[in-house]
């Protein structure tokens, strides 16, 4: 048979380039083949060539088996090939990965260096919590393996142990710090990446390690390494602000000498990151001035990757020192237009923190030119069309224009007319939907900036005759939005039209249905709004031309209007409805007054619906300057706050929502503005739920929570995420019903919402001063402020408005960049476990790494053999020498305690006797106990020497265990009835039964008990089940005969349905009749059902066995409680007999089984057939009493009702 | 740490495929075939560093490569790895497989993947950095050629090594 090789496998895709998939399926099929063979060797390539057909995406998951197979060959290459094909397809659920372990700890152990290479490496891949524990040890000690080659690959592999095994990291630890001072600097160096790795997750573990790495810094020439290392310090320095002072000297010097660009870049980095330029006192200037000048090389310099990061690490340090950054414009800017844009971007990101007064409208220019396609502008050809059209680099752009523009309130523009150029002009060349960002824009300028206004309604009214963009209502990157703010600002600002009757020309056109509801509803409102100014001016020059020709243009308009009455909106058609009814008024005063000279009424008031108030922006510290009501106590809580209110993990996502919230914030202040004045010329109350009065709520809960002694509002990022948190919650709180607070409660009296704002007072504070440049100052619309405003408030407090500087540096900050915070991503690793590892305590001496249990070398099978033999050896010597007499058989034992109880009646009584006559004998028998006590309790004092009391052996106990005697259940002058109760070893569909054993017996001696029979009485504990039956026994449920004296055994089965508590018990009704008597016998039974009951007892736990599972699974027994039990110590018997028999006592009728018995005390573990677990320490303590001993037993248990049932029943033991 | 390492040539044509994690292979061939995409459009003057996209898991992991000839190295990494020590670390690889193949060429890497995967183990393992010094790279693969010829001799596994000194004579011409 002729292989291809795997050379001619890759020679033959190559030569059937036509025909690949149909040629690789022949290989396939070949290697399934081959991967049979016995011959390793044919095996070996078949999965080298599996290996490369996976690589072409070919999955060979089938091939798992065959892969251990060839891992396990004693020949190098295809030992590698095996390994290579593991890492490369192995998943964390492959099963043969069980097979591994034997293999891979034999390969570890190879005296072939490269061998143990290939193992460890291949292990890094494909290692499973299994795995990780199964070999942690050997690795562990792998540590200090003679060559550096593996000592690196160990200590990187270890990592990868920590996560599938974090509880390897503790004990392990203290000897992964040693490698930090390994003779080879690559073991070094792979030691500070696994600990760099590990302090990511919890630097505080670390910190104890900071000495060692400074060491490294200082000394190593690894750049490598260093890197790693001022990575790390920079994570942890927060945690340690002295380090600073210490990493200053050696950062500073690396900064100026080396040159290693990625280095320094690292050293800038960490310098900027972490904490060193507030830290470093008076040279923090020249620190930052060093470090931006050596980020300028990185800009100058060639290297597009070094371009990058160094634009990268400038904006890092932009918030702290803006100052120093700026003096770099000119090289930033030309960032902006380079090629990559990966590059350009993090320019962008500079470019938007630099922008001021002087550079806003070059930088702005700059950014639109990446807007404008490059065929309509010959002269932008720079940039490729690909990325002008990519609409998420756009939409980027103009979020940062707008953000640009609109930071600090507008400080930076000092030409709106520019401004609403810019945005009208957005609307146009966008080519993405940014037509809410706009028109909320738009708006806003419009509101805040009186003196734009004809310039802004001129420009409107050309947005809402532009048929083009009209046409473009139905395409996917419309604008068509911005229509709204163009229709609102020419309604609201409907004086500035040049021609009223061709504006509401545009808006009546026949493509307004096209557009969305929203825009079609404001249409709807300011067509009238602007007509009822028409009508206005009309007024005072009616004749009766005039009104001809009105009510011709009042027909056509409310004709027109009928194409909103018919929309499928609901709010379009009610407004439209609305419009044509007041058309319809308008048109019927008219016609009944045909020839008049005089206007009709009705149209008088048309214009007082509308503009009676100047719509005013809300100022920044208006809510601050309303004086607290008397008797209003804002630090009280309205109602409780909830609990997800100082939830941490709740800022996060809000931190990420808060953009929305500000952007939303400045739409409401216009939009809602509107409402207020409308409502205010009619009621108050009508606007209690009126938006800007949840915002008003919503501040005074802020401030009632900055008050709040509980809450830490400490700067200015963690108000806004309060108010974010808040702004989560708003739609909770809103809906408790609270008393209502009107406006007049803050101080807004209704008496003065009559009449107009003065608003000049404001203007005169000074906050909106008028800029001094050259171009016209803008006239900025006043700000309203609440009329009995408290006079003083200080300036400095007013931090907290609408536009205040950190909010809106966030706002934008957050809404161009923002961040998915979710990081659910397919690289995440699963590292909880390793989060949780504390290694700041010191290791306990029972800690250790877990036994292995799958492979031991001969020699510490041998150690263990003897060790084992050792300790049975004198155990049996021991208990040979205690207890001769002891458990003999079980017949005897219960004799035996009686006697026993009745001996130490007559030696209490003996002692009393003895105490109040002569001293003479209390002397002499005190003497002989409690000298015996004495010498124990020393012993037990000195460390549990070896002559302390042993407990049993295995044997002895093993012996007794099964054996329980029946309880007496029923003792009559008829009948006595015993029960004995076991677990079944059947099931009855999966469920543990119970197998109850009833000896009855009839006393009398002469009448014969008839129709004897029990009733099973089904609880929610228990169920009968009738079709098990014993072989050789009767069952309960049929009816007995007895003749006197006669006894009989039955035994019935019962399902366990519920689960192990206090006070279980099996419940039947015994019924019988006596012969020649008509007495009605119907007794009632009770079988106590003790938790022992339910134990497994099928094999042994062994100590080794029992220290993994309470290492492993030690959080599972949460439940912990405690048994004292008082044994009296007699003089009869020796204290070490005592022990014994309390102790076998306590496990036969407790059915624990005793784990391993040390000195003076015993451990002790069982399983419930449920699964419940339970272990025990059983101790003793001689010396709490005279002639008393207490054996405490400690329980832990995996349930608490099982936990408290045989707690019952412990205590319920009479030794 | 270090996620992925990939080997593809100008049309995508994968040449090594490295996960430090194990993913299913639909993902892998995915993956390669997102990074290809992100990475062959962007000219040899634009910066080696690309953000994640969404499937590569967000901002968090970054692609770093570098182009040589027919070839893209790219290394998946997260933000613990510093950008331009991963840059020459690329370069570290490649010097190293350089030095290990004489004159390396597309050709080495098609035929000798398994070398290749092999000479990275030398560099990265599991993900994180195993060696940097280019000599003791080299050192450890020569033992490794070393003592696959003494084991190799005897059996099939001369035959790739025969395949390939043919394929480098008629390389050369």
């Amino acid at each position: 048979m002729f292989e291809k090789s795997l050379t001619d496998l890759i020679r033959g895709i190559r030569a059937n380039k036509k025909n690949e998939q149909k040629y690789i399926a022949v290989c396939l099929q070949e290697i399934r083949n081959e991967v049979k063979s016995n011959d390793i060797d044919v095996k070996g390539i078949a999965v080298a060539k599996l290996t490369y057909l996976q690589m072409l995406g070919y999955d060979m998951s089938w091939a798992s088996f065959h892969i251990v197979e060839v891992m396990s060959s004693p020949k190098l290459l295809h030992k590698r090939a095996g390994y290579l094909a593991a890492a490369q397809s192995f998943q964390q659920d492959t099963d043969v990965l069980m097979l591994t372990t034997n293999l891979i700890k034999k390969d570890l152990a190879s005296s072939q260096p490269l061998e143990i290479g290939i193992a460890v490496n291949g292990l890094s891949h494909i290692v499973t919590p299994d795995l990780a524990r199964d070999l942690c040890q050997d690795l562990v000690a792998m540590l200090n393996h003679s060559r550096p080659y593996i000592r690196k690959k160990v200590v990187l592999v270890l990592y990868k142990v920590f996560l599938k095994f974090p509880e390897a990291l503790r004990v392990s630890f203290p000897r992964l710090k040693e490698k930090l001072e390994d003779a080879d600097p690559s073991v070094v160096s792979a030691t500070v990446s696994v600990i760099c790795e590990l302090a990511r997750k919890s630097p505080r573990n670390y910190l104890s390690l900071a000495p060692q790495l400074f060491r490294l810094l200082t000394t190593s020439a690894n750049n490598w390494m260093l890197i790693k290392i001022i990575k790390m310090f920079a994570s942890l320095t927060p945690l340690e602000p002295r380090l600073i002072k210490k990493l200053l000297p050696p950062l500073t010097s690396l900064i100026q000498t080396t040159p290693a660009m990625s280095l320094l870049y690292e050293c800038i980095h960490t310098v900027i990151t972490g904490g060193f330029l507030e830290a470093a006192g008076d040279s923090s200037h020249a620190l930052a001035a060093t470090c931006v000048n050596k980020l300028r090389r990185f800009l100058e310099d060639p290297d597009q990757n070094l371009k990058y990061v160094g634009l990268l690490a400038m904006s890092r340090l932009l918030s702290t020192h803006p100052k120093l950054i700026s003096e770099h414009k000119d090289i930033i800017l030309e960032c902006i237009d380079d090629d990559d844009f990966s590059i350009r971007f993090r320019a962008l990101d500079l470019v938007v923190g630099m922008a001021n007064k002087k550079s806003l409208v070059d930088i702005v220019k700059r950014l639109i030119a990446h807007l404008v396609p490059a065929d309509s502008n010959g002269a932008s050809s720079l940039h490729e069309a690909s990325s002008v059209l990519d609409p998420v680099y756009r939409t980027d752009i103009i979020n940062r224009i707008v953000f640009i523009c609109s930071q600090n309130q507008y400080r930076n523009v000092a030409n709106f007319e520019w401004y609403i150029t810019v945005l009208v002009g957005l609307a146009h060349v966008s080519g993405v939907s940014v037509g809410e960002i706009l028109t909320n824009q738009l708006m806003d300028v419009s509101v805040r900036v009186k003196s734009v206004r004809p310039f802004a309604v001129k420009q409107m009214f050309r947005l809402l005759s532009d048929q083009q963009l009209l046409k473009t209502a139905k395409k996917r990157d419309t604008n068509i939005e911005v229509l709204s703010a163009a229709a609102w600002i020419c309604g609201e600002y409907c004086s500035f039209l040049d021609n009223i009757p061709s504006t509401l020309e545009c808006l009546l056109t026949s493509y307004v249905v096209d557009m969305p509801v929203k825009v079609q509803a404001i249409y709807v409102h300011n067509i009238i709004k602007i007509y009822g100014f028409w009508v206005n001016e009309l007024i005072d020059e009616w004749n009766t031309e005039l009104q001809t020709e009105f009510v011709k243009v009042t027909e056509v308009i409310k004709d027109k209007m009928g194409m909103f009455t018919r929309s499928a909106d609901l709010e379009v058609q009610e407004r439209a409805c609305s419009a044509r009814a007041i058309f319809d008024i308008v048109l019927e005063s008219i016609s009944q007054d045909l020839t008049s000279e005089q206007a009709p009424l009705a149209l008088q008031g048309l214009p007082a619906l509308f503009s009676l108030y100047e719509l005013n922006p809300v100022a920044p510290k208006a809510q601050k300057k309303v004086p607290v009501p008397e008797g209003l106590d804002l630090d009280a809580w309205i109602n409780e706050p909830l609990p997800d209110l100082v939830d941490d993990s709740e800022s996060e996502i809000a931190s990420v929502e808060s953009p929305s919230f500000d952007m939303d914030f400045s739409t409401t202040t216009t939009a809602n503005k509107k409402k207020k004045k409308k409502s205010r010329s009619r009621k108050y109350e009508e606007d209690s739920e009126d938006e800007e009065d949840k915002e008003r709520r919503r501040a005074a809960r802020m401030e009632a929570l900055r008050n709040d002694p509980y809450y830490i509002m400490s700067d200015k990022s963690e108000k806004q995420k309060q108010a974010a948190r808040l702004l989560d919650l708003e739609d909770d709180v809103d809906s408790i019903p609270i008393v209502k607070l009107s406006v007049d409660d803050f101080g807004i009296s209704a008496d003065n919402g009559g009449k107009p704002k003065k608003h000049s007072k404001k203007k005169s504070k000074g906050k909106r001063q008028p800029r001094a440049p050259s171009p016209p100052p803008p006239e900025y619309a006043p700000e309203e402020m609440p009329e009995d405003a408290l006079a003083s408030g200080s300036d400095q407090e007013g931090t907290n408005g609408i536009g205040n500087n950190s909010n809106t540096k966030r706002r934008g900050s957050n809404q161009t960049y923002g961040k998915n915070l979710q990081r659910k991503d397919i690289f995440a690793t699963d590292d909880d476990g390793l989060n949780t590892v504390d290694l700041s305590t010191p290791l306990g001496a029972d800690e250790r790494l877990p036994e292995q249990q799958t492979y031991l070398s001969p020699e510490e099978l041998r150690r263990r053999e003897e060790a084992r033999v050792r300790v049975e050896r004198r155990e049996r010597r021991l208990a040979q020498s205690a207890s001769t007499t002891a458990l003999k058989n079980d017949g005897e034992r219960k004799k035996k305690k009686k006697k026993r109880k009745s001996v130490d009646e007559s030696a209490k009584k003996s002692r009393k006797s003895t105490s109040t006559s002569g001293t003479k004998d209390k002397k002499k028998k005190k003497k002989k106990p409690t000298a015996a006590v004495e010498s124990e309790s020393e012993q037990l004092e000195n460390g549990y020497t070896n002559e302390v009391p042993d407990m049993p052996t295995e044997d002895l106990l093993k012996d007794q265990r099964k054996q329980i005697l029946p309880k007496l259940l029923l003792d009559n002058d008829q009948i006595e009835v015993h029960y004995q109760l076991s677990l079944s070893d059947e099931k009855d569909n999966g469920i543990p039964v119970i197998e109850a054993k009833l000896f009855i017996k009839n006393k009398s001696t002469d009448a014969t008990l008839t129709n004897l029979h029990f009733t099973t009485i089904e609880t929610f504990d228990f169920r009968y089940v009738e079709h098990m039956r014993h072989s050789t026994l009767a069952s309960i449920s049929d009816t007995f005969e007895l003749e006197a004296g006669k006894d009989v055994e039955a035994v019935g089965y019962f399902a366990i349905t519920g689960d192990i508590r206090r006070g279980l018990c099996l419940r039947c009704d015994l019924q019988y009749d006596i012969q020649d008597s008509s007495a009605l016998n119907q007794i009632a039974l009770e079988m106590n059902v003790q938790p022992s009951v339910f134990l497994i007892q099928d094999q042994p736990m062994d100590p080794t066995h029992f220290a993994a599972l309470l290492a492993e699974h030690g959080q599972e027994f949460d439940y912990r409680d405690s048994v004292a039990i008082e044994i009296p110590i007699s003089t009869e018997t020796a204290v070490d007999q005592m022990l014994i028999d309390a102790l076998s006592t306590i496990t036969s009728t407790t059915q624990l089984q005793v784990v391993e018995v040390v000195p003076g005390a015993a451990s002790l573990y069982a399983k419930s057939i449920q699964g419940s677990q339970i272990a025990g320490l059983l101790k003793y303590d001689l010396t709490s009493q005279e002639g008393r001993a207490t054996i405490t037993i400690d329980l832990k248990c995996t349930d608490d009702g099982f936990l408290e049932a045989f707690v019952d029943q412990l205590n319920s033991i009479n030794v | 740490m270090i996620k992925s390492v990939l080997i593809f040539n100008n049309h995508g044509k994968p040449r090594l495929i490295k996960f430090y994690q194990q993913i299913d292979i639909a993902t892998q061939q995915a993956l390669v075939q997102e990074i290809y995409s992100l990475v062959s459009k962007r000219p040899d003057t634009v910066c080696n560093f690309l953000e994640g996209s969404k499937l590569l898991g967000g901002k968090d992991t970054r692609v770093i490569y570098r182009h040589y000839a027919t070839l893209y190295f790219v290394f998946v990494v997260d933000e613990s790895e510093s950008e331009l020590g991963i840059l020459d670390l690329i370069q570290v690889f490649v010097e190293s497989l350089d030095r290990c193949f004489e004159n390396v060429c597309e050709l080495d890497l098609i035929f000798h993947f398994d070398e290749v995967h092999h000479i990275l183990s030398e560099i990265v393992q599991g993900g994180m950095v195993l060696e940097t010094n280019m000599n003791e790279i080299v050192a450890a693969i020569n033992e490794m050629n070393k003592a696959k010829k003494k084991s190799g001799a005897a059996t099939t596994g001369s035959l790739s090594v025969r395949a390939s000194e043919t394929l480098r004579a008629g390389f050369r011409h």
